[in-house]
């Protein structure tokens, strides 16, 4: 909740932490966490430590230190509230509340639920210590707030910037030059005016005027040529730096692990990887070079001025601080009136993607004039909220503009009142001064102007910049998955076991608890259950797409995260519950498990998943285009496709999570079949609501709430009347219809 | 035969005349209600006539926390599988009305903020110092924009990135300087 402040405060918990230590005696060195709400979420700043089998729990204010003795706590558990965690515990006396504490201490508070826990089973087996188990080390506190500096996030770019450096120079080199130009230009504007428009006599020798004239334009064209050159070397170069920018995000979005995936939405990978890297490719290759030049424009002009002039100068200098001040506060309520309408736009944007891509439902349900409406008050508001800006910004630019030429008029005003003989208060003290000075410093004052507003748009650029960058740091900071350490497991016998594993999407609920499952090599094993009590997680962990937070689990009796993951997934094959297919053809779709898959190879597998038939009758065959996720074909030619896809495999262990829900009873038979011939010595892992299809599993695994309930063959579990049954009575009573 | 297919589900609901809500002894909520016997999920049940039961201690949670956060209140046992449904809490007599929006305060935290002393954008992060009735607060929000829901009638529900929540009652209401702050993102 407190972001880092420059000087970082020692923590308000701290006195509390030292009194409760003080209490507990001095050679003391308990585990301690803080809490700070109170049973009715007041703030408190309380701290609990964990002393010699007892809790004890101290707050500010309160001289009495609860004391809760672990004996009398049968089970402890992290409760999650709407805006608050609290610590629960169910003792003989029934449940108890320990402490609660806002969100932002919700990792310690888990991480300390996690130690009484351990306490409490310590407790119980004294004497025979187990060996802790691997358990996740503990995340490091959210990393939200960081305090990277600017500086520090733009080191970030000169990996990307030092390959291009030459080029990047090159550029830089033109753009002195152009500069260069810039300044010799007035020089020529006053011999003009000195030597041959105002000399009385008028010279005789024309020539020279001609060759003034010849040479302003000359360099005029030389500088043009220069700048061309230089956006050359710098499209050339920002060209590669976006495509290595591009690169490395993408690579780096590939390689995270699932679940830090599903933190972010895939338009937000995807506007990483598009704009905010097209954002640094622009601040490396323009703002950094334009800097550079108008800087050194700045420099040079103001040292010409001073030598001409510095009375002058200084007169011209007086209203640049106001300047920046009025252009910073320009762009600051613009730049907030632009995001409003960038941030409406989007809207607009979101609900036009979901409409579009529900189109069915919406003719379906016949609202395509509601939906209409919706648009169209988006559209109203962006059109008033874009007007107003508009509006605003077409106002007070030119207003600006005009500002901006101030400087010009008061050095035309008090040079002029001087050459015309009517000296006023302030003075050029050069007697000497000519019309070709004026027409000279003239000049100079309109090259100053122009560095000085484009210098006043460069914090936001900067800011931008720095924002984009912050992003991509973010997702570069992410931890990647670690799928190529370990060992290279050639084959796998398939033998799978779950040593009390629990698991959860977040650390606050567990989805799986204590799992105990041995699978052996060539087992057909089948999950069955209710929706949400984890069989496809357990599944989804067998792939090690998430890791376990507590137990082992492992794949011919090694452990899993000792194992290299791709290796080891290459042997695994999946037909997940939602079939994803790719934009290409149905062939194409098959091979993608294997991509040097012979056309034979391709058909077989097409053949044993039942898929043959329904592709053949498609006018192209194995060439029939796929569209977008697969629309043109039915929910359950999709799913043979995808088991084809698993099947060409030749996976030592195959998981089919709901893989035929959407066929037929007939076809899902066949397919049930050819797979049992198929998995003669291999290890099958089936999810399925249809408890038909299992008959033939070696042994059915029931789940019921993240546990195991029942284990055994069909058989034995009809036997035994317990969940499994019942399931299956009630599936005969609907089939009886 | 029923002429809407909506009269096929029923739902439960809790009154003051079929649940009574007490404290456990360790100051929990409870219930103790006359309703029909709750059966296994896979069977159906044949028997609807009420029974007395205690069911120790429940659990609530409202179907709509933004609209109607004292209405529609669900009922719930301790792995969230619902008893009832609670219609209007004000139906229910005082002592039970105070049980239960008790606890109800102490599962919603949700500070309201009364005024914004300063909001700033860094990195995409904004920082927010502000008023509320719990005192002075100080979080951050990531997208500032899209985690700050509106439900209705002026009414911002404020989301920071350790999944705390701040409501402003009514933006209109608030006073202009904290207005113009979040007015960007409204």
């Amino acid at each position: 909740m407190r972001f880092f402040k420059k000087k970082e405060k020692p923590s308000p918990f701290e006195p509390v932490k030292t009194a409760l230590l003080k209490e507990l005696g001095e050679n003391s060195q308990p585990y301690t966490f803080n809490y700070d709400l109170s049973y009715t979420n007041q703030k408190v700043l309380g701290v609990c430590a964990l002393f010699e089998k007892k809790l004890y729990l101290k707050e500010k204010d309160n001289p009495e230190t609860r004391v809760i003795d672990l004996e009398s706590i049968n089970e402890v558990y992290f409760v999650n509230n709407w805006g608050c965690v609290s610590v629960e515990a169910k003792t003989e006396k029934g449940e108890i509340e320990i402490c609660r504490a806002e969100m932002r201490l919700s990792n310690q508070i888990r991480a300390a639920v996690k130690e009484i826990e351990n306490a409490l089973k310590e407790n119980s087996n004294e004497g025979e210590k187990e060996i802790k188990p691997k358990t996740k080390e503990n995340r490091p506190e959210n990393k939200k707030g960081k305090n990277t500096s600017k500086a520090k996030l733009f080191a970030l770019l000169v990996p990307y910037a030092k390959p291009q450096m030459k080029l990047l120079l090159l550029a830089a080199l033109c753009l002195v030059v152009v500069s260069a130009a810039n300044l010799v230009l007035p020089f020529f504007n006053k011999t003009i005016v000195d030597d041959y428009l105002t000399a009385d006599p008028f010279p005789t020798d024309k020539s020279g005027f001609f060759w003034l004239i010849g040479g302003m334009a000359l360099i005029g064209l030389f500088a043009a040529l220069i700048n061309a050159l230089r956006r050359y070397f710098v499209t050339f170069a920002s060209k590669n730096i976006l495509i290595k920018l591009r690169e490395d995000v993408y690579a780096k979005v590939q390689s995270l692990s699932l679940s830090a995936l599903n933190k972010q939405s895939a338009g937000e990978l995807i506007k990483r990887v598009s704009s905010d890297t097209d954002e640094l490719r622009e601040f490396i290759t323009w703002l950094v070079p334009e800097l550079i030049q108008h800087s050194i424009t700045l420099l040079s002009v103001a040292v010409m001025m001073l030598a001409i002039n510095w009375r002058l100068t200084v007169l011209v200098v007086i209203p640049v601080p106001f300047l920046v001040v009025m252009f910073r506060l320009i762009h600051r309520s613009n730049h907030k009136r632009y995001r409003r309408q960038w941030n409406v736009e989007s809207d607009a944007g979101t609900l036009m993607h979901d409409v579009f891509s529900g189109m069915r439902v919406v003719k379906t349900y016949g609202t395509e004039k509601r939906e209409e409406e919706r648009f169209a008050v988006a559209a109203k508001r962006i059109a008033d909220i874009s007007r107003r800006n508009e509006l605003i910004w077409n106002l007070t630019i030119p207003f600006a503009s005009f500002l901006l030429s101030f400087g010009e008029y008061a050095v035309l005003f008090f040079l002029g009142c001087e050459l015309i003989g009517d000296p006023s208060f302030i003075t050029s003290g050069n007697p000497n001064f000519t019309l070709g000075d004026l027409t000279q410093f003239l000049s100079y004052v309109a090259l100053i102007y122009q560095p000085i507003r484009w210098m006043s748009f460069v914090p936001r650029r900067i800011t931008r910049a720095a924002t984009a960058l912050s992003k991509i740091a973010e997702l570069l900071d992410e931890e990647s998955e670690i799928v190529t350490q370990g060992r290279v497991m050639e084959n796998i016998n398939g033998d799978i076991e779950f040593k009390n594993v629990s698991f959860g999407y977040n650390d606050a609920e567990y989805v799986l608890k204590n799992i105990d499952l041995k699978i052996n090599k060539g087992d057909f094993i089948g999950f069955v259950g209710r929706s949400g009590v984890g069989k496809t997680t357990a599944a989804n962990l067998i792939l090690r797409l998430y890791d376990i937070n507590d137990g082992s689990l492992t794949i011919d009796g090694v452990d899993l995260r000792d194992i290299d993951a791709h290796a080891c997934r290459s042997q695994i094959g999946v037909v997940l519950q939602e079939t994803f297919l790719f934009n290409g053809t149905i062939f194409s779709n098959i091979a993608y498990a294997k991509p040097d898959a012979t056309r034979d190879e391709v058909i077989r597998a097409a053949k044993l998943a039942n898929a043959h038939e329904f592709i053949m009758k498609q006018p192209d065959g194995y060439n029939t285009y796929v569209g977008d996720r697969g629309n043109t074909l039915s929910g359950g030619e999709k799913q043979r496709i995808a088991i084809a896809r698993a099947i060409l495999r030749n996976p030592r262990i195959l998981i089919l999570d709901e893989a035929t829900s959407s066929l037929d009873t007939e076809t899902e038979k066949q397919i049930q079949e050819a797979i049992a011939r198929l998995s003669g010595g291999r290890t099958t892992v089936a999810i399925a609501h249809r408890l038909s299809t299992l008959r033939n599993a070696t042994k059915i695994v029931v789940f019921e709430k993240g546990q195991i309930e029942e284990i055994g063959s069909h058989d034995e579990l009809m036997r035994k009347q317990g969940r499994y049954y019942r399931l299956v009575m009630a599936q005969r009573q609907v089939n009886k219809m | 035969m029923s002429d809407n297919y909506l009269d096929l589900a029923e739902i439960l609901y809790l009154t003051k005349d079929n649940a009574r809500f007490y404290l456990t002894q360790n100051g929990f909520p409870a219930m103790e209600a006359v309703i029909p016997k709750r059966n296994d999920d896979l069977e159906l049940s044949a028997d609807n006539t009420p029974v007395k039961q205690d069911f120790g201690r429940v659990y609530f949670h409202r179907c709509f926390p933004f609209e109607t956060p004292n209405e529609f209140i669900s009922v719930l046992d301790k792995d969230g599988r619902e008893y009832g449904l609670i219609l209007k809490l004000s139906e229910f007599p005082e002592d039970a009305r105070k049980i239960i929006s008790d606890e109800l305060d102490r599962k919603y935290l949700c500070p309201v903020i009364k005024k914004i002393n300063s909001l700033k954008d860094k990195l995409g992060y904004s920082y927010w110092e502000v008023e509320t009735d719990m005192g002075e607060m100080t979080f951050s929000t990531h997208d500032t924009y899209r985690n700050m829901a509106k439900v209705g009638d002026g009414t911002v529900i404020v989301t920071d990135v350790d999944g705390n929540r701040y409501k402003i009652q009514n933006v209109a209401e608030l006073d202009k300087k904290s207005y113009k702050k979040i007015e960007l993102y409204l």
